[in-house]
């Protein structure tokens, strides 16, 4: 009798365990099932074109006719043998390192300043984060021409007040400070992350270093700035990929040529022009890829130096 | 209890005879209805909006005309149509018949994308009445790859009022190089402080094609540039004094001159323009000044004039296109039929054909009738040959137009500018 109890109770966790298999087993299909659009959508629109631009990025490929494989012909002339590639890599490397900081030290120093949630604050918030949502369009291209072209707003200012006027946008020497600009004031959606940090800073923490006789500059370095690191990291690293892969606002602006003279030749740009207008889209892809590694190393190398300046609550 | 009349039951099995049966009677109806139904074509072109709205005045005409063909359209600005058409070629979904300038239809003759239409030509496309070089352009071999839609030739644009304010008009009836850069610096003085002669055209390949054939030479020769190093550097040379002395704006005016709207003749920054012949109908409209048009410079005493009139733009269909015979008969018929020749007017460039010529001269406005007039008179003047430009011409016009920038910036000088042209030239055309 014993003995038949035991062997129903041992049948029946058997068949308790099968049926908990059996039962997850179907929840690993609709699992997958339910991921296979995702799945689908990472193979074929993103992992399959990206391995077929690596593949081509080693070929003379025009777009018009097959591919003819080249070997490393392609990332030769890249780093060694085209001036005008250097010439955007200089542009570009100028425009993240000047437009970047900038933007990121605005959007802390606003987000700092609108953190009360009084009703006035809500309202500039609002203010400062709409220049983000119409991000890099067109019209923004279009406006900015308006704005810095020869008889645009900035020089009819300048005239008023009785200055030299310029074509902005027509003289290298300032074209690519104009898009700097235009990037910096793109500043809401760190702004908007930062926000969301100053809220979280402790009101005990606060209070305690407003006890202790702190003024503001002082509690916005000791105490607002250590906390609020690691999200300036965060916006520092975001923006400057972002940055890295500009290309509207200077398509727009210098009318798809990145001139005046190449002086608004972004990486990207000139990766279009390549390989859509000089039908070099095997170069284009090897420029592509060499983006990909520099944004990378630039990743890197923020992530290596914060060690020394980001700030960890944990 | 109310009982209902049984109706026939459907079983899974009906129903999946049922679903079958349904499915084929409909792809028989509408294979069936196919038969009947008219073959779809695409075509496409480039321009400005009053391009767009004749050509598609023109097709409507022709799908009148032509029931069993309709047509569907796509049409973009120049630089937007050819961002687009390297990508559908490689994708398969070229139009079936479009429009191809010369500044890029060697790319694809050369590697074989375009169908050859001899076969058409004569029994579908009628080439009779065609001007000399309009289907020879785009015939190699014996095969012609694209038949031209229009003749032009470049022309020089004034604002009548300014050149009599001045008191220079007098100068267009002898125009050298040395009386048109004169003309242009006291133009550029009499319009007062940022007022110039004319546009910078240093930039202008075909311009620059121009003064290279009045020197006996031309812009291509063989697949290769053909003409000198110092030819070029006189070229820039000549620009770069006409900004010097305000005969052209400087170089950070003409950054941002792309467009009609924004040339300096349109801003009334200067009181000449260079440019293709039809375009006088564009600035035109743009300005409420009467516009006059003129031949371009010539240098002292030379028996040509070195203007080319020649197709520029052409109609081609895809070698992979299905309807090569459908897109044949669309050629045609807006090269001439007499209502799509003048519905589209000079839309497309000045007349390809003599009948076109007297068409268009019957029902031409004030700007239309002096462009047509002008290639009237310019004929024959003109240099009697219709060279063609070569895979990689883009690539080097924006060439011309970045180092000429760059002598206006004094970022090099014409020398080196020229050194720099031939080197990169033989990149891009190795």
């Amino acid at each position: 009798m014993a003995q038949d109890t035991v062997e129903a109770v041992i049948t029946g966790k058997q068949a308790t365990r099968d049926a908990t298999a059996a039962s997850r087993r179907g929840e690993a299909w609709a699992a997958l099932v339910f991921l296979t659009p995702w799945i689908l959508g990472i193979v074929l629109l993103t992992a399959l074109p990206m391995i077929g631009s690596f593949v081509l990025s080693f070929s003379n490929y025009d777009l018009l006719s097959a591919p003819r494989w080249v070997g490393t012909a392609n990332y030769e002339r890249l780093l060694f043998s085209d001036p005008r590639y250097l010439k955007s890599l200089e542009v570009t490397t100028v425009y993240v390192l000047v437009s970047v900081p900038l933007a990121v030290a605005v959007a802390l120093i606003i987000a700092v300043t609108l953190s009360e949630a009084t009703r006035s604050a809500n309202f500039f918030r609002g203010v400062y984060y709409l220049p983000s949502l119409l991000g890099g369009s067109v019209a923004i291209g279009v406006l900015w021409r308006q704005i810095f072209g020869s008889s645009g707003l900035v020089n009819i200012s300048l005239s008023g007040l009785g200055f030299q006027t310029t074509s902005w946008i027509g003289d290298p020497r300032y074209a690519l400070w104009t898009l700097i600009i235009l990037n910096v004031w793109q500043f809401g959606a760190p702004m908007v992350i930062f926000l969301a940090g100053v809220r979280q800073i402790p009101k005990e923490v606060v209070e305690a270093t407003i006890m202790d006789g702190a003024n503001p500059v002082q509690r916005f370095f000791r105490i607002t700035l250590p906390l609020l690191s690691p999200l300036i990291l965060f916006n520092l690293v975001m923006q400057t990929i972002t940055a890295f892969q500009a290309f509207v606002p200077a398509y727009v602006v210098s009318d798809g040529s990145g001139g005046p003279i190449d002086s608004t030749l972004f990486y990207t740009l000139y990766l279009y022009l390549e390989g859509f207008r000089n039908f070099r889209m095997g170069y284009a892809m090897s420029m592509a890829w060499v983006l990909l590694v520099i944004i990378a190393v630039f990743t890197a190398l923020s992530f290596y130096a914060s060690r020394f300046w980001v700030h960890y609550e944990s | 209890m109310t009982t209902f009349p049984r109706g026939p039951r459907l079983d899974r099995r009906g129903a999946l005879k049922l679903s079958i049966g349904g499915a084929a009677a409909l792809w028989l109806g509408s294979a069936t209805q196919g038969f009947a139904q008219a073959t779809q074509i695409k075509a496409s072109w480039y321009g400005g909006q009053d391009t767009h709205d004749r050509m598609q005045q023109a097709l409507a005409l022709f799908s009148e005309k032509n029931p069993d063909i309709q047509v569907g359209v796509e049409f973009a600005p120049f630089a937007d149509f050819y961002d687009r058409l390297p990508v559908q070629y490689s994708g398969g979904g070229a139009p079936d018949v479009h429009r191809h300038s010369m500044t890029y239809l060697f790319d694809y003759i050369e590697r074989g994308l375009l169908a050859d239409l001899t076969q058409h030509i004569g029994s579908t496309i009628d080439i009779s009445g065609l001007y000399p070089g309009v289907v020879e352009i785009g015939t190699a071999g014996e095969q012609t790859q694209a038949i031209g839609n229009n003749q032009i030739a470049v022309a020089l644009f004034y604002n009548q009022e300014k050149l009599d304010a001045a008191g220079v008009t007098g100068a267009l009836d002898n125009l050298t190089w040395d009386a048109f850069r004169d003309m242009a610096i006291e133009l550029g003085q009499a319009g007062g402080d940022q007022h110039y002669g004319t546009n910078d055209a240093g930039g202008f390949i075909a311009l620059f094609e121009l003064f290279v054939t009045q020197r006996g030479k031309g812009l291509y020769s063989d697949g290769a540039l053909g003409f000198d190093r110092q030819d070029l550097a006189d070229w820039f040379t000549f620009w770069h004094s006409m900004r010097a002395e305000r005969g052209a704006p400087p170089p950070s005016v003409t950054a941002e001159s792309a467009g009609f709207q924004n040339s300096p003749m349109v801003r009334n920054l200067a009181a000449m323009q260079t440019g293709w012949c039809q375009q006088l109908v564009f600035f035109q409209a743009l300005m409420t000044q009467e516009l006059g048009i003129h031949a371009c410079p010539s240098p002292e005493g030379a028996s040509d004039n070195g203007h080319l009139i020649r197709a520029l733009d052409f109609w081609v269909a895809p070698a992979r296109s299905a309807h090569v015979e459908q897109s044949a008969r669309l050629i045609d018929f807006l090269l001439n039929d007499e209502e799509a020749i003048q519905t589209l007017g000079l839309t497309l460039g000045g007349p390809a054909s003599d009948k076109a010529s007297a068409i268009l001269a019957e029902t031409a406005d004030a700007p239309s009738a002096k462009i047509l007039n002008y290639l009237e008179e310019l004929r024959p003047l003109a240099s009697p040959q219709t060279p063609h430009w070569i895979s990689g011409h883009g690539e080097l016009e924006s060439l011309l137009n970045r180092l000429n920038a760059s002598v206006g910036f004094e970022q090099t000088t014409p020398e080196a500018a020229a050194e720099n042209f031939f080197s990169e030239a033989d990149r891009i055309l190795g």
